[in-house]
């Protein structure tokens, strides 16, 4: 099996087979860091649609200064990050607000809470919502997010402990 | 619940899954359609910057040379004076008068063109 930077110079030499491949190793990975912020598969499926699309544009001048995977969690995170500020705003015109739930099934209590924990990460600033964000959507250690954000694995821990003590107020407040 | 255990949740909540073929479809289509309107725009706006550039030299060509021709203008030009031009129309309505049958019909050319009769009559 060809590794990524492989992939990435056929696809840069003309094959679209070999991009294609890219996608297939990396779209579970993605698509469940978006299912996890969005709650939605149709959300998610948009999202991860446009982070492939980037890179589809992207990876053609890429220069293997950084490593693939580290580059794929930048426009992730980017790609959420922006999500997140666009739901803030949403919710704050009430273009989410939807009738009243029919279909109150087994699942319709977590996936509420889980929309008021990622309402309240949207409401984070920046530095902790990236931050927060990456490690409970994609389970990362501090250390890889360190290196991916490009700051000290301090910083992160420090930003990480904030959210969290931030998301304990505003979910407390609610509650 | 508390927020780490939701966190918690949330973490190890079960895998979804995508068909990556039906995925890659989409994705392949969504590019040429976004492609086909990138090039569609540029070319939309390619074609009204051509229009405008037409129009403005049209425009200038225009102004420099049938429209910007005034009368005035070419008086000044073929140095004709004033008084050169007034001696020549009233030499020109003493003709008309002179040559014309109706002489009541020459007059009501010169009130429609505006002539100064009392040029005229001084002429007479």
């Amino acid at each position: 099996m060809k590794n990524d930077n492989e992939l990435i110079q056929q696809f840069q030499q003309g094959s679209t087979a070999a991009f294609d491949e890219l996608v297939r190793k990396y779209l579970d990975e993605v698509y469940n860091f978006f299912i996890k912020i969005t709650n939605d598969p149709m959300d998610a499926e948009d999202l991860a649609q446009d982070v492939f699309l980037k890179l589809y544009k992207s990876l053609r001048k890429f220069r293997f200064e950084a490593n693939f995977k580290t580059y794929l969690y930048r426009v992730n995170v980017n790609s959420a990050n922006n999500y997140l500020g666009r739901s803030k705003w949403r919710k704050w015109l009430h273009l989410d607000d939807r009738p009243e739930q029919i279909d109150d099934g087994p699942g319709a209590e977590s996936d509420g809470a889980n929309k008021e924990l990622w309402d309240a990460v949207a409401k984070l600033p920046k530095a902790q919502r990236i931050v927060v964000t990456m490690r409970v959507a994609q389970n990362m250690p501090h250390k890889d997010i360190a290196s991916i954000i490009g700051k000290s694995e301090s910083s992160v821990k420090t930003n990480y402990h904030y959210g969290i003590s931030q998301l304990k107020k505003q979910l407390g407040n609610v509650k | 619940m508390n927020i780490e255990n939701q966190i918690q949740n949330l973490i190890s909540e079960e895998h979804a899954v995508i068909d990556p073929d039906s995925f890659l479809d989409r994705l392949h289509s969504t590019r040429q359609i976004r492609n086909r309107n990138r090039q569609r725009l540029s070319y939309g706006i390619s074609m009204s910057i051509i229009v405008l550039l037409v129009g403005v030299i049209a425009f200038t060509q225009l102004s420099n040379t049938a429209s910007s021709v005034q009368f005035e203008e070419y008086l000044i030009s073929a140095n004709i004076t004033d008084d050169m031009a007034e001696e020549y129309y009233d030499e020109l309505a003493v003709y008309l008068v002179e040559s014309s049958d109706d002489i009541w019909s020459t007059m009501e050319f010169f009130y429609d063109t505006n002539y100064q009769t009392n040029n005229m009559e001084n002429q007479l």
